[in-house]
């Protein structure tokens, strides 16, 4: 359906053709749809299409994604991005050869079962000639370790080859930056250099100003230098968390992603403890995993839990296939002194519940995948982007072309669009957290957090002379 | 919570002997044990250094505000010093550093030291403030310029 007010026009406008109208798909529509490049939706079910047509600005073509009839009556020919997204990798993997055979410039494709990477994968995206190859469960299971690295944190996001990270962190009490103004932080920064570039306090977004308080039950987004993580880190540590011991992880549920987890964690030294309900599972765990221990359980067997230790835990990482259990038994981990509880939500519905239950971070297969497929495909001046859970904002990195109209005018002249905030530009060696006198300059690497209606804005903002 | 409620005229070094980090980390410990005798000398330097080593506090314009979290400890507690010299401090600027607050923090109420870390942070930003501190006469005078800049902040 096309609304009567079209969305702000992007400069890398773009055709983009989607295969498979399920969760990712859906999210991906919604997303490069509402930043103006035009859609195409195929999907062989017509009522899902339907759906999709109603509540999104894009066209839907009702078909076979593996088709080579249906791929031109959709366009094929123009189309700059082919996104195959359906549930069947065999489809995608089919779709996105006979895309190629089209000349289309950037080809994604979703594989959850086929091996791709690893030693032992046969094919490759080298070989299949697609340029990106996206496994959910991979990419939640990348997700949650990287969590799980940066202790205290619910939400990362690097940038700028990894020197600019981006962390969410949820403020308890006890929390150092719990009620501090953003004034008082301004005043630190000669010692701690970060920028709290949005605040999440009851359902809603905002980006703070100076006489913004943090308070009890906020989550903060803040941007920093990896060079000043570990002092910001050393200040926001709190008192329980003891240094110089091994941290600890229990893991529930042994499938791909609970595997994926334990070995990643295995090699950033934690004390990994997995746990299955069944028995053969759990035997081949413990032949492929070297220093995990691998306990034969129910999640919510409280009396093997703490008998393991679950009080002393750091982690409670629950990944079954079963959202209500993951959070059941994150919730009871929690009761039993886990410090953190990190959860696999797969229902969009249950993950927007689960914060306010106490989870400390929900990580859902579809949004990782999609924020992996969107950071991908975003061309042109965007480098990179990261979407925010449960809040539709999104963090992108820039690069500032030689031409673009911002160049060597201070920021305070400027008029940087409002729901949107610079969180740090990075010049060739030296970084800076910008100030009404920050000038950019041709080459700078700049990271920002928008909200959705700001998008367009900021890219028309650096857009060219 | 004011700097001048935390900070004891008897805490305040007005001519820093030190010529090295390590030294100037000791001697404003020195200046703190003043107050409060029943603290481990070596146990407080190691915390000040550990931190330094994940980034230095110097922060510029010869200011240092080195700090850290300590154990068993029941209030926040500061030491001030002054180097006429200047020391090398790895600050961001280059800059030796002269002015130094020292801060040592009970573990369970950062909060606390980082809104006072934020006050003196404010303070020495005006370079009025750092030129009289520079220029002050003895321990006393410094600590009556905490006292009057401290109110209009």
């Amino acid at each position: 359906m096309q609304s009567s007010t079209e969305p702000p026009r992007l400069i890398n406008y773009m055709k983009i053709l989607i295969i498979g109208t399920g969760q990712v798909g859906f999210f991906l529509c919604e997303r490069l749809s509402l930043e103006g490049h035009e859609v195409t939706l195929i999907d062989r079910d017509g009522e899902s299409l339907k759906r999709a047509e109603d509540r999104l600005n894009v066209l839907g073509i009702e078909g076979n994604g593996a088709s080579a009839e249906v791929l031109e009556q959709a366009g094929i020919k123009e189309t700059d991005i082919f996104i195959a997204v359906t549930d069947l990798d065999e489809v995608n993997i089919l779709a996105c050869l006979l895309a190629r055979e089209y000349q289309v410039k950037t080809l994604v494709a979703r594989v959850k079962s086929i091996e791709f990477s690893g030693r032992r994968a046969v094919l490759s995206k080298e070989k299949l000639g697609i340029d990106l190859l996206i496994n959910p469960e991979d990419a939640v299971a990348e997700e949650i370790i990287k969590i799980a690295h940066r202790s205290g944190t619910f939400d990362v996001a690097e940038f700028v080859e990894g020197q600019i990270q981006f962390l969410g962190y949820r403020i308890t009490a006890e929390n150092p930056l719990c009620n501090l103004t953003l004034r008082e932080l301004g005043a630190l920064r000669g010692i701690y250099r970060f920028v709290v570039t949005a605040i999440s306090r009851d359902g809603k977004t905002i980006i703070p100003r100076g006489d913004d308080v943090i308070q009890e039950g906020d989550r903060i987004f803040i941007v920093v230098h990896q060079n000043d993580l570990p002092a910001i880190q050393y200040m926001l540590e709190q008192k329980e968390e003891k240094k110089n011991r091994r941290r600890r992880a229990f893991i529930l549920g042994g499938g791909h992603i609970g595997l994926h987890v334990a070995a990643g964690l295995e090699k950033l030294g934690f004390d990994v403890r997995l746990i299955d309900r069944d028995e053969k599972r759990c035997e081949k765990l413990s032949a492929s995993l070297r220093r995990t221990l691998v306990i034969h359980a129910e999640g919510t067997d409280v009396r093997t839990l703490c008998e393991e230790g679950i009080n002393d835990a750091d982690f409670f990482i629950a990944v079954t296939e079963n959202d209500e259990s993951n959070i059941l038994c994150s919730l009871l981990a929690r009761q039993h002194g886990v410090r953190r509880t990190l959860t696999l939500v797969n229902q969009p519905e249950l993950l927007n519940l689960a914060p306010s239950l106490g989870i400390d971070a929900c990580v859902s297969p579809r949004l990782a995948a999609a924020s992996a497929i969107l950071k991908y495909v975003r061309r042109g001046d965007i480098i990179s982007l990261a979407a925010i859970e449960g809040s539709n904002a999104e963090v992108l990195e820039l690069e500032v072309k030689a031409d673009s109209q911002v160049i060597n005018t201070p920021l305070r002249n400027l008029h940087f669009p409002a729901g949107a905030i610079i969180g740090a530009i990075v010049h060739d060696r030296t970084y800076e957290i910008p100030t009404g006198e920050s000038r950019l300059q041709a080459g700078d690497r700049v990271v920002i957090f928008a909200m959705p209606e700001a998008l367009a804005k900021v890219e028309t903002f650096f857009a060219r002379a | 919570m004011k700097i001048i409620d935390l900070l004891d005229p008897a805490a305040i070094s007005a001519d820093l002997q030190a010529s090295t980090k390590a030294e100037v980390l000791g001697e404003l410990t020195d200046a703190l044990m003043r107050v409060e005798p029943s603290l481990d000398r070596d146990e407080v330097v190691a915390i000040l250094q550990e931190r330094e080593q994940l980034g230095s506090t110097g922060i510029g314009d010869g200011v240092a505000i080195p700090h850290g979290k300590l154990r068993k400890l029941d209030k926040l507690l500061i030491s001030f010093g002054r180097s006429r010299g200047g020391i090398d401090f790895d600050s961001m600027d280059g800059r030796p550093a002269q002015l130094f607050f020292l801060l040592v923090a009970p573990e369970e109420s950062v909060g606390v030291h980082l809104k006072t870390l934020a006050r003196i942070s404010k303070l020495l930003k005006n370079s009025a403030v750092r030129q009289a501190l520079l220029d002050a006469e003895d321990a006393e005078s410094i600590y009556g310029i905490i006292a009057r800049q401290e109110e209009s902040l």
